[in-house]
């Protein structure tokens, strides 16, 4: 099986009891909100909208920490691991903010049917998709660049380098984030021109990606965790 | 074959493995010797490439190992640690190792378990020390690997764990022949599994060679003084004692029978030395000064 | 069941020989192969193998392709005589010696080995 099939079957169950747990979080809450009147903004662009960046967070930094030596320990180069970490987080990547546009789709039409949208409930339209998609994606991606690169500072140096390069390990995902982003009325804001925005993010990902593959692929694989 | 050539460990100024030139013929079992801290598990991490050499390559078949796919496809390196998350279960971790191995044997790794009437079920945190060493025999053994190297993988094991241990590695190793290197302290209890020994002191390999040619190789040699000085002289002396005007020297190397026979004639005593006690004087010569 | 004063394959080697000595392996008898052997001894097959080797090298073993190892059949007697050989030198010089250092002499032994009858 190929690394990052594996890295697939390994998260299953941790994707699939986080989307259950998002999911509950927003049918209670939605449900709660919804009794006090009709709902003046989007509950699940805030939960999904945040969860998009610090879930891939998260994941980037128990990729490295946990898995880059179970692969290794069992037959697989740091670069196999690499290429395999590479597809696993663009997955995460392109993916998740397609879950916080489809969620935020379905919670408006239901919202709508039920007659409970409130006139600055950002409601969700088919023409706007592409769009909403395209200010999640930055920071998710930011995110997980950042999750990775930092821990792999921490994973070839003494741990006050690691601390040390935890500024320009956060680049990516304060360039995502910081660039582009959703708030939770449905507004999509860009700092700069979007296309420059979109770009200057791009580059530090790509930039934390060279970064993470000068850190990884000779380094020592650890005894222990971190 | 498997060859290391000027192999450099270091570790900020401390130098780990110094220069190690080392060439393994495959299909055999190797027992790797040595003191704590004399490099072994650096060495046996630059030949598993799980560290790459500061200097030096290390050839597996004649190609560069480090970073290379089909060789580390082909190697299995159990650490003591064991590099697995303490919240995997067992069942888990061979079923990781099960999609990436393609030699993997799950189902002799099932028989494994039976053997060392392990948990499948049970979290790799819930286990003793002992019992963590028995999952790292059975992610070992069960690989298959080309290149077995087991890193001090009795720790914690009773006596009747390595038992099993032991009997379980020669019986697969005799089903499928693979280069097994096997680090170890209790050279008594494993000195007759391995066809070579490789003993390392400070970084460097002191010795390498067959095991049945240390059987046997050193001696001591006891009576009056003077007599056992005249003796020794010529012969390569591994230690020495004096009590009163009694001494004994432990010699490395076979003597031949007519020199004992001669020496016998002298009123001196011969004894031979055993593997453990040839290992502790060939590498132990500070507690041969500082006496 | 070995001991590591001496090379495995010569304590492999003689057990052999004392075997085929006491009559327990008998002339044209297969003998086990070194897989077998090592499995049993839990010894390294390389080792169990330079044993059986040296044996064949010196007569005592034949080989048959294929099928495995068997004992030759003038082994029996050429190793009686090579042990009769040895006796006096290694088994009865040392007691000889004990018996000198002790003071017992040649007559007592004579006497002794006499009552022995």
């Amino acid at each position: 099986m190929s690394v990052v099939a594996s890295l697939f079957r390994l998260w299953r169950p941790m994707i699939l009891w986080f989307a259950a747990i998002l999911v509950t979080i927003e049918v209670v809450a939605v449900a709660a909100i919804s009794t006090a009147g009709p709902v003046r903004f989007s509950f699940w662009l805030v939960v999904a909208g945040s969860a998009a960046k610090y879930w891939p967070l998260v994941a980037g930094i128990l990729l490295v920490s946990m898995y880059l030596r179970t692969f290794v320990a069992n037959g697989r180069t740091r670069h196999e691991f690499l290429r395999g970490l590479a597809l696993f987080a663009g997955s995460v990547a392109l993916v998740f903010p397609a879950v916080v546009v489809v969620g935020h789709a379905v919670e408006s039409l239901v919202l709508g049917l039920a007659d409970h949208r409130a006139g600055s409930y950002p409601v969700f339209r088919f023409g706007d998709a592409a769009a909403e998609y395209l200010h999640v994606l930055p920071a998710a991606a930011g995110f997980i660049t950042s999750g990775i690169l930092i821990t792999a500072g921490f994973y070839r140096f003494r741990p006050w380098i690691g601390v040390l390069l935890i500024a320009p390990g956060a680049l990516p995902a304060l360039a995502g984030d910081g660039l582009i982003k959703i708030d939770d009325s449905g507004e999509l804001i860009a700092r700069l021109p979007y296309a420059i925005a979109l770009t200057l993010t791009a580059a530090a990902v790509v930039l934390g990606c060279v970064a993470t593959h000068r850190l990884l692929r000779d380094v020592a694989i650890k005894r222990s965790t971190t | 074959m498997i060859e290391m050539r000027g192999v450099t460990v270091r570790y900020g100024d401390t130098v780990a493995v110094d220069d190690v030139r080392l060439s393994l013929p495959t299909e055999k079992i190797y027992g790797l010797l040595g003191r704590n801290g004399s490099g072994k598990t650096s060495l046996l991490s630059a030949l598993a490439s799980y560290r790459r050499p500061h200097r030096g390559t290390v050839l597996v078949d004649g190609v560069e190992a480090f970073e290379n796919p089909e060789v580390m496809r082909g190697t299995a390196f159990i650490r003591d640690t064991l590099d697995l998350n303490d919240s995997d279960r067992v069942r888990s971790a061979l079923e990781v190792a099960g999609w990436l191995r393609p030699t993997w044997d799950a189902e002799y790794a099932i028989k494994l378990l039976d053997i060392f009437e392990l948990d499948a079920r049970k979290r790799i945190s819930a286990l003793s020390r002992g019992q963590r060493s028995m999952v790292g025999v059975v992610l070992g053994l069960a690989a298959r690997a080309p290149l077995t190297i087991l890193d001090e993988s009795y720790l914690g094991m009773d006596a009747v764990a390595r038992t099993l241990f032991y009997r379980e590695l020669l019986a697969d190793y005799l089903a499928h022949p693979r280069t097994i290197i096997v680090s170890t302290h209790l050279i008594e209890e494993v000195a007759d599994l391995f066809e070579r020994v490789i003993i390392m002191d400070r970084g460097r390999i002191l010795l390498h060679d067959e095991t049945d040619a240390l059987r046997g190789r050193g001696v001591t040699v006891t009576g009056p003084a003077e007599r056992v000085s005249a003796f020794a002289a010529g012969h390569a002396v591994l230690g020495e004692q004096s009590l009163g005007g009694v001494r004994a020297v432990t010699l490395d190397g076979r003597l031949d029978p007519d020199e004992i026979a001669r020496g016998e004639r002298d009123g001196l005593t011969f004894g031979p030395l055993g593997l453990q006690d040839l290992f502790v004087h060939l590498t132990s010569q500070r507690l041969e000064v500082s006496r | 069941m070995f001991h590591d004063r001496s090379p495995i394959y010569l304590q492999i080697a003689d057990g052999i020989k004392n075997d085929i000595l006491s009559g327990s392996l008998r002339e044209d008898q297969q003998v086990m192969s070194t897989n077998q052997y090592a499995s049993f001894y839990r010894i390294n097959p390389a080792t169990a193998a330079k044993g059986f080797a040296q044996l064949v090298d010196e007569g005592v073993l034949y080989k048959r392709r294929g099928i495995g190892m068997f004992v030759s059949p003038d082994a029996p007697a050429k190793l009686r005589a090579e042990r009769r050989e040895r006796f006096f030198a290694e088994a009865l010089e040392p007691v000889l010696d004990e018996a000198k250092r002790v003071g017992i002499s040649v007559e007592e032994i004579t006497h002794y080995l006499g009552s022995r009858r």
